[in-house]
């Protein structure tokens, strides 16, 4: 399969825009490949807040101190969204440019593949119309010469 | 008795359409024959007069003059069978005369050169070495110049005929522009084909794209929302971390909300023990079920009994009708308001409006 697909595409008198094609296909290939974010070291993080919380002395906490380490909690996430949101960003800038690539491709494509339509529309016409002749559908039901002979 | 329509010019058969017909072969095969016979013809004739001359070069203008003979021939009958397609006389084509002419005047050129130019020794006999000489062999009677250029008039009107008739007869407009269109329109489908192909590659790739843009932000949202559950964790963990070292149930109560569904505080049910934070004296909120402790310390959870707490209570069941608050019920609420669909307000019958007195009295 993969070969007579291979020589179908080489057969295409547009091999520029198939190469063009080609080469988007391969970087939204490559994009897809890219992970959603990247993942954070939740396990340093984890370990490092038990050793806060281990560190602390034992009377150190009371009824009202239960929040201590909820705003270091919130800065650990708020430092993986910053960062995710930098990767997800840069992300899109890329997929914004293949996307502009790919809407270059495709208006340029309509156009040909809208000529070649109507190239074989046309081609239609003509064979129809070659088809009529031959079943002489199309002549005229007088003849000069044989109206000459059956008149005479 | 109207007389029928005569029958039109009938350009060729449907069965065209199919294939090509073998008996084209045979008239090819009698073509080239002829041009076998004009190159035979032709070169006798040019030797004639190309005496200083290789032989390449002779033997390549007979070639040219048997294709452009044999050419004028055959257009002569094309143009004549176009004439007749058009519904016109076939012999009333100016440019078939033209071409008639011309071939003509080629052919009778070259019978006077064939018959006036003198023989060369060359090729004229035959030369055989006889004891070391060479011995040329005498002119034969059937070399006799008019002779010869007779045949040659012969055999060249002969295969311009048959090419000719072969152009007339084979020649067939509408077969030809049906062959034509349908070669045309065979190319254009195939390059139509491609450049579809291509577009729908294309258009298949956009949808890829899009697609991985929504794959993209539902990912990052459900990346968000697992580190959140994450911080979530991590707080929790804190907490419990925290309460244990603490080894205080006034500070673990404090630091953890009870589930929504255990907080009812409209019901009979004893409020949870567990509950509301409060976070200036570490006193729970006072239960109804349980007795007040005197100590001031709160009861720890496990005093509370297993069986007291419901998991999802039912709503409680309505009381009676507040009077002494609201004062005495008015409309529907002063039949029963338990059990209202049994017995409905008065009102429904004021609202007919003599409806059924109407109807008592019509009868």
């Amino acid at each position: 399969m993969p070969s007579s697909r291979k020589s179908s595409t080489s057969s295409s008198p547009y091999l520029r825009t198939v190469t063009e094609l080609s080469t988007i296909v391969e970087e939204l290939r490559e994009i897809k490949n890219r992970p959603i974010a990247p993942q954070p070291d939740i396990a340093a993080a984890e370990r490092r807040l038990h050793e806060y919380i281990d560190a602390m002395l034992p009377g150190a906490v009371d009824a009202g101190t239960g929040h201590v380490f909820d705003d270091l909690i919130d800065a650990y996430v708020d430092e993986w969204c910053a960062a995710g949101f930098r990767h997800h960003n840069q992300v899109l800038a890329d997929l914004d440019i293949i996307a502009a690539q790919l809407e270059a491709h495709l208006a340029g494509h309509e156009q040909l593949a809208s000529s070649d339509k109507l190239r074989v529309r046309n081609s239609d016409y003509a064979l129809e119309s070659a088809m009529l002749r031959l079943a002489d559908d199309d002549l005229p039901t007088t003849n000069p010469v044989r109206g000459h002979r059956t008149g005479a | 008795m109207t007389d029928p329509e005569p029958r039109g010019t009938v350009h060729g058969d449907l069965s065209q359409m199919a294939a090509r017909p073998m008996n084209g072969i045979l008239y090819f095969g009698v073509l080239a024959v002829a041009a076998g016979i004009d190159i035979a013809t032709f070169y006798q004739v040019l030797a004639l007069v190309m005496k200083n001359v290789p032989d390449e070069v002779v033997w390549l203008g007979v070639v040219g003059f048997t294709v452009t003979a044999l050419s004028l021939a055959h257009t002569m009958g094309v143009r004549m069978r176009e004439r007749a397609d058009s519904g016109e006389r076939a012999i009333s084509s100016g440019s078939a005369w033209l071409v008639g002419v011309i071939w003509l005047f080629v052919g009778v050129t070259a019978f006077i050169v064939r018959l006036v130019a003198a023989q060369p020794s060359v090729t004229g006999g035959t030369t055989i070495v006889e004891e070391g000489e060479q011995v040329t062999a005498p002119v034969a009677s059937s070399d006799n110049p008019l002779l010869a250029a007779l045949l040659f008039l012969a055999l060249y009107l002969a295969t311009g005929t048959v090419a000719a008739i072969a152009g007339y007869l084979r020649h067939n407009t509408a077969a030809k522009q049906y062959a034509v269109t349908l070669r045309s329109r065979a190319a254009a489908a195939k390059q139509a084909a491609s450049s579809v192909a291509d577009l729908t590659l294309a258009q298949q790739t956009k949808v890829a794209l899009d697609e991985e843009r929504r794959r993209r932000a539902e990912g990052w949202d459900m990346a968000q929302a697992e580190w959140h559950a994450i911080a979530r964790r991590l707080k929790q963990e804190a907490r419990l971390r925290l309460a244990a070292a603490a080894q205080d149930p006034s500070t673990t109560d404090a630091y953890f909300i009870p589930p929504q569904s255990l907080v009812n505080p409209t019901s009979g049910m004893p409020a949870p023990t567990s509950g509301m934070p409060a976070p200036t004296s570490g006193m729970p909120a006072p239960t109804s079920g349980v007795p007040s402790p005197t100590s001031g310390v709160p009861a720890p959870i496990s005093a509370v009994p297993a069986t007291t707490r419901v998991v999802n209570p039912p709503p409680p069941a309505p009381g009676p009708y507040p009077s002494a608050t609201y004062g005495a019920p008015v409309g529907r609420a002063s039949v029963d308001s338990s059990v209202p669909w049994i017995n409905p307000a008065p009102d429904h019958r004021d609202r007919d409006h003599g409806y059924t007195e109407r109807m008592d009295g019509g009868r």
